[in-house]
């Protein structure tokens, strides 16, 4: 909030604020344990990644937790060990493992010089999702070309038998792209290409008479900045349920990630989830072990019936006269082109000339489901 | 003495400009048994000069003398040595006899062997005129031959152009080395031996005049003093002068309202907290934040009054500019260090607006622009010399600026403030007055039609006082207090809610003074509050809306407080104020008390009874003496020492989950659960005057000690917390802090310079380690910013420019960092340090204004003045707040800086 009336009034004293870059200084920076463990009802799902933290100012993926021995325990005392499937990654064997909703579990980590436990979740049944929707957009009133298209998904979802009251979403998107060219090899022209969410949307219902999620935004797609409607588009949106405490810790998560650290933003602090050290308690662990029953729903947009424009894209080719103009030779690919029967050789980026780069060449199995 | 000969020739050195050499005229003639007094009649009238002189001195001279050709010097010589009689003559006609003080020449480096002498000032130190009553003999009461017994001299001062009473005013009498100061409704008393005195009457802003009084009997005298038109001399922080006459409150700084104009603060615009923030002590949390702290304090800790109500929220927009319209205020009084015994409830500070009355004797009133608001005050008499009122309001025109911009989302915004007052004063007769005044002000603000934002601030004060006797004066006062905000937000229909916060207060407060005699001046009072808190309530906006009406239930409480307090004047260099104050406060129902297991942290599973308490049943009772305690030594004419000791308690507190105020931070009262804050404070300052009074230094040192203040649990909810008590962590701190001062206050060029070196460090208080914060270690708080340097530069070129500048260096505040950083779940999410544990860089600005007045011309039909200021002319980007962001998977952070270069602002005012 404070973030729009201090530009707001800073506007009014003739716009005299500004935002630089800044980097503080930060000194003695110890590695933490962070346990990223997703525990599903669903085949497949449940996974325990470790790795340790980086310092801020360090891009990059941070470093995996290798060799440590995982099990996931239920209440009735079986316990499944999880095996490494690639560094830092570790998951269960989906054919001998499967949780259920009503059941508890409980995660334990040894690392060889620690161990760590979590207390026991209950797996809380989730409700079926209504409906997953859009609302459609049009605007020309400006003067740019193309006009724009927006797309804003929805969820609603509904529990008759008002039990869940906290939920958490997270979707996938799949989108077919095209080349623009039609350079050999031609099958690697159209690619699906699959994205995550990655925002952090969590829903409180416990306010309310009934359980009743109404038009919870998902995702808002526009042909001026995403080329993801251009042919067609689908989303497919899993609804957890979890428990009171897990919407506590992705809450405090989604307070501090974005913005933070402004006046009117609450004090960040430490957040450590639910999972400790036995050896040493005083040990910080992040992340958290979060227990939930999932729902899916998919969702198709197609672009055909709107016949949406978009911006041109930005692959172009170049005739290769000289060796001068092959700028940055690993990023290019060089074809022959034939026009009118006159064969020319051109450079184009590699990523205009490969979508493999990006997604995988070879169509989803439910890619046709909208239209049987 | 001193400063009555010393202002005395002040006054006649600038008073007629008389050529020639007054020493060089020669007497001549026969004196025969010819009293002084004749003497004087005579060379009065002989010549052009003017004698002054005390009666009392001569009356015994009896004159036989004969003089041919003698200089006038040593004919006075003749008349006076042998009496030990000293005078002076000045080259502009005038003997001023000085009794037993020589006056030392500038410039004379060698004292004169008689230790006891007056300086005489350059000519150009200050400017006084001096009006006829100075030279007539007041008598109050017949001449009597019996000198024996105690009278009392009582009445008001006021200003002799408004009529409004002039508060703070010494009135000291030399001959007995005490006086009295006028109260907050410009009344003074004091009792004394019957006898002849030359009493000096000096105020802030007001012409210090001299009244020679023949006190035979119990009587009044009503004083009125000018206002010191020329702002010379008018940066003045504290009343103290370098007689050393005191009252004994040690850490009070007063500020009148022509200082608060010349400080270049806002846009523009006078601020009277902004220019509070530039006094030793006092620090924000950052530029355009609400509220300030004193010494350590939290921002709730500051009883902000205005018409005696308390403010609940002192600032617009946030903390960029303040509540109260400075058109309406008369002067300011912080109180950091001892608290007087008649103020409670908040255990930092006392910032006291003392607001004006309205012009009794014509109509008057300011106006003016700025790029922000427009501004208009008008006042006049509706009964001459007995009624008065005053009509103030200020309004901000950004709506109508966004309205104008081309631009989708900002037409669809509003941003705004106004606020108003109203006062009425009313003489009854001498005896009684009637006060009614009102305060309403109101902010809003909606961004792009979503979630609309409105708080709003209402006092009611109506007040009524009365002179039993001239020793004991009255004052009862019923206050009104309402502080609410209202959040709306219709961005979903099934989502549409309200949500609101309000506190009420309302109290009646019955005041006394009683002045028995010189020696005592005794305050004593009973202050009886009534609190409503509503803490949070949600209600479904509009007709599709699910959501459920909810309210935390209300909070009540009944606060009444006693207090007796003693100004003791022990030994003519020794003052003592020793003052007790009960506070007492009953929660009270309906309300249902939740009792938890003391064995665990508080929350809802640890519950283990529910006990609900029937209207007006008390559910939790606090009853806490404050002792207050100043002592003022004056070690010389020119320094004193002062001591204070005081504690304090607070039932109300400004819950908050950010580092600065919000405005969706709100109040709740103390109850079963959450336990009154409270304070202790030691304090030693040691005051001096150098160069003839017109530098002053100080040095105050302070030790506090605050308990229960409430800090909030991390990412718990602030709003419709229903067991608000289990997100509550108690801190203590201690907080300690020396300021140094330099003070310059007449002259063409005045100001001061401040440093305060200061560090308030908390730790949670709480048996439970999963309840600590950074593992039950000390922290500094927020606002704890060491190193404070504040500079305050005046210059007055002529009576139409001046200049005025402010320079303020702190340290940077403290703030949490990102120490870590991990992918979690797809996103990169930071790991922060423990709380507090590195600090934003320093903070550094200074401010210029330019004050240029259309015409001098004082019975002018309107008086224009126009300001040209610039803010951080040095175009410093301090920072405001730092925030991280994660981009293309690297976190980057960014400073915000909301003045982050030179912002130029006109404004414009008119008296009329």
């Amino acid at each position: 909030m404070k973030r729009v009336v201090v530009p707001l009034i800073s506007f009014l004293l003739m716009t005299a604020s500004c935002i630089t870059k800044f980097t503080p200084e930060i000194e003695g920076y110890e590695n933490i344990l962070v346990v990223e463990a997703l525990l599903t009802d669903e085949y497949h799902s449940n996974y325990v990644r470790l790795s340790y933290t980086r310092p801020v100012d360090v891009s990059g993926i941070s470093s995996p937790v290798r060799g440590a021995s995982i099990f996931i325990e239920d209440d009735l005392g079986r316990k499944k060990y999880l095996y490494e499937k690639r560094p830092g990654y570790y998951i269960t064997d989906s054919l001998n493992f499967q949780a259920v909703s009503g059941r508890s579990y409980k995660l334990s980590i040894s690392t060889g010089s620690s161990d760590y436990e979590t207390p026991f979740i209950e797996m809380l049944e989730v409700p079926g999702i209504d409906s997953v929707f859009w609302e459609f957009e049009y605007s020309d009133e400006d003067i740019i070309w193309p006009p724009l298209y927006a797309y804003q998904i929805y969820l609603n979802t509904y529990d008759p038998t008002n039990t869940c009251r906290h939920f958490r979403w997270t979707y996938e998107e799949v989108y077919e792209y095209h080349l623009p060219f039609h350079y050999p090899p031609d099958s690697k022209r159209i690619c699906w290409i699959t994205e995550r969410s990655t925002d952090i949307m969590i829903n409180n219902s416990s306010a309310l008479e009934e359980v009743y999620v109404d038009r919870m935004p998902l995702i808002y797609l526009d042909n001026r900045k995403s080329e993801k409607l251009r042919y067609k588009y689908s989303i497919n949106v899993k609804q957890h349920s979890i428990t009171a405490d897990e919407y506590l810790y992705w809450d405090r998560v989604k307070k501090i990630s974005g913005e933070i650290g402004g006046l009117y933003d609450p004090i960040p602090m430490p957040i450590e989830g639910n999972i400790y050290s036995t050896t040493d308690p005083s040990e910080s662990v992040l992340g958290y072990f979060s227990v939930s029953s999932v729902e899916s729903s998919r969702l198709f947009i197609q672009n055909d019936t709107i016949k949406m424009d978009f911006a041109g894209q930005y692959c172009i080719t170049d005739t290769l006269q000289t060796l001068d103009n092959i700028a940055g030779i690993g990023t290019h690919i060089f074809v022959l082109d034939e026009i009118d029967e006159v064969g020319f050789l051109v450079s184009i980026w590699e990523k205009c000339a490969d979508c493999t780069l990006f997604g995988s060449n070879i169509e989803p199995l439910f890619w046709n489901d909208d239209i049987k | 003495m001193k400063i009555k000969i010393y202002i005395t020739v002040i006054l006649l050195t600038l008073f007629f400009r008389a050529e020639g050499q007054t020493e060089e005229l020669k007497i001549t003639g026969d004196f025969r048994n010819i009293s002084f007094a004749e003497f004087a009649a005579f060379i009065e009238s002989d010549f052009s000069v003017r004698v002054f002189y005390n009666p009392v001195w001569v009356k015994d001279i009896v004159i036989n003398i004969s003089f041919r050709e003698v200089s006038l010097r040593s004919a006075m010589e003749q008349l006076l040595l042998p009496d030990g009689i000293s005078f002076y003559i000045d080259k502009t006609g005038f003997i001023v006899l000085t009794g037993k003080y020589r006056v030392k020449e500038p410039g004379v480096t060698e004292p004169l062997s008689d230790t006891m002498y007056i300086y005489r000032p350059q000519d150009d130190t200050q400017q006084l005129t001096a009006s006829k009553d100075e030279f007539q003999i007041i008598e109050i009461g017949r001449p009597t031959d019996n000198m024996a017994g105690d009278v009392t001299i009582s009445g008001y001062m006021r200003n002799s152009e408004t009529g409004e009473p002039v508060i703070g005013a010494a009135f000291i009498v030399d001959e007995i080395k005490t006086g009295t100061m006028t109260n907050q409704y410009g009344y003074y008393s004091l009792t004394m031996p019957k006898g002849s005195y030359h009493a000096q009457i000096s105020c802030l802003g007001m012409k210090t005049i001299i009244r020679q009084i023949n006190l035979y009997a119990t009587g009044t005298l009503d004083i009125d003093l000018k206002e010191n038109l020329i702002p010379l001399g008018s940066v003045t922080v504290t009343t103290s002068g370098g007689y050393g006459f005191q009252k004994s409150m040690a850490g009070l700084e007063k500020l009148d309202i022509r200082t608060i104009k010349l400080i270049p603060s806002g846009m523009g615009e006078p601020d009277i907290i902004k220019t509070t923030l530039l006094l030793p002590g006092v620090q924000s949390v950052g530029e355009g934040s609400a509220g300030f702290h004193v010494r350590g304090g939290s921002s709730d800790q500051n009883l902000v009054l205005l018409y005696d109500a308390p403010v609940f929220n002192s600032s617009h927009f946030f903390g960029f500019f303040s509540a109260v319209n400075s058109d309406i205020i008369s002067d300011i009084a912080l109180y950091k260090g001892g608290i007087p015994a008649k103020y409670g409830g908040r255990i930092s500070s006392v910032l006291n607006i003392v607001a004006k009355d309205g012009n009794k004797k014509e109509f008057a009133g300011t106006g003016g622009i700025s790029p922000v608001t427009a501004h208009l005050m008008i006042e006049g008499p509706i009964i001459k010399d007995r009624t008065s009122f005053l009509l103030a309001g200020r309004s901000t025109y950004s709506n109508w600026v966004l309205k104008m911009i081309d631009d989708a989302q900002l037409k669809r915004s509003r941003i705004g403030f106004y606020d108003s007052n109203f006062r009425l004063v009313h003489e009854i007769n001498k005896q009684n007055n009637l006060e009614l005044s009102g305060y309403i002000s109101h902010d809003e603000f909606k961004f792009n039609n979503d979630t609309l934002y409105s708080y709003n601030n209402i006092i009611a004060s109506a007040k009524w006082r009365h002179i039993f006797t001239e020793k004991l004066f009255g004052v009862v006062s019923l206050n009104h207090s309402n502080y609410n905000y209202d959040i709306t937000s219709e961005s979903e229909k099934v989502f549409s809610f309200g949500l609101r916060h309000n506190i009420d207060y309302t109290d009646i407060k019955a005041h006394f003074t009683w002045y028995p005699n010189y020696r005592h001046q005794a305050d004593f009072g009973v202050d009886i509050g009534r609190y409503k808190v509503l803490p949070g309530e949600i209600y479904p906006a509009g007709d599709s809306s699910l959501v459920i009406p909810s309210a935390i239930q209300r909070q009540n409480a009944i606060s009444p407080s006693f207090f007796i307090s003693d100004e003791i004047n022990l030994l003519d260099n020794l003052n003592i104020n020793a003052g007790i104050r009960l506070s007492t406060f009953f929660s009270t129902g309906p309300s249902t008390v939740y009792i938890y297991h003391p064995g665990f942290p508080r929350s809802r599973s640890s519950i283990t009874d529910t006990i609900y308490y029937g209207r007006g049943k008390t559910a939790k009772r606090y009853i806490v003496p404050e002792l207050r305690l100043s002592v003022n030594y004056l070690i010389s004419n020119r320094s004193s020492v002062k001591l204070s000791y005081n504690n304090t308690a607070q039932f109300i507190h400004q819950i908050s989950n950010t580092a600065s105020i919000s405005p969706t931070d709100i109040w709740v009262l103390s109850d079963t659960h959450i336990k009154p804050q409270r304070g202790e404070q030691a304090a030693i300052g040691i005051y001096t005057s150098l160069l003839n009074n017109s530098l002053e230094l100080s040095v105050e040192g302070y030790y506090k000690r605050i308990k229960n203040i409430i800090d909030f649990k991390g990412g718990a909810s602030l709003l419709l917390n229903e067991n608000l008590e289990t997100d509550i962590v108690n801190l203590n701190g201690n907080a300690r802090g020396l300021e140094f001062m330099i003070r310059k206050s007449n002259g063409r060029m005045n100001g001061w310079l401040s440093y305060t070196y200061s560090s308030i460090m908390v730790r949670s208080a709480t048996p439970f380690p999963e309840e600590e914060i950074n593992s039950g270690a000390g922290f500094p708080a927020n606002y704890d910013k060491p190193h404070d340097l504040t500079l305050v530069f005046n210059y007055i070129f002529s009576r139409r420019i001046s200049f005025s500048s402010t320079y303020s260096y702190s340290t940077g505040r403290p703030i949490t960092y990102p120490v870590a950083a991990y992918n979690f779940g797809g996103n990169n999410i930071l790991h922060y340090s423990d709380r507090n544990q590195y600090r934003i860089p320093d903070y550094s600005r200074l401010d210029i204004a330019l004050t240029i007045d259309g015409n001098l011309k004082s019975k002018k039909l309107a008086h224009s003045t126009l300001t040209f200021s610039v803010i951080n002319l040095l175009g410093r980007e301090n920072v405001y707040s730092i925030y991280f962001k994660t981009e293309q998977n690297i976190v980057n952070g960014y400073k915000l800086s909301i003045f982050a270069r030179p912002i130029p602002s006109i404004s414009y005012t008119f008296k009329f």
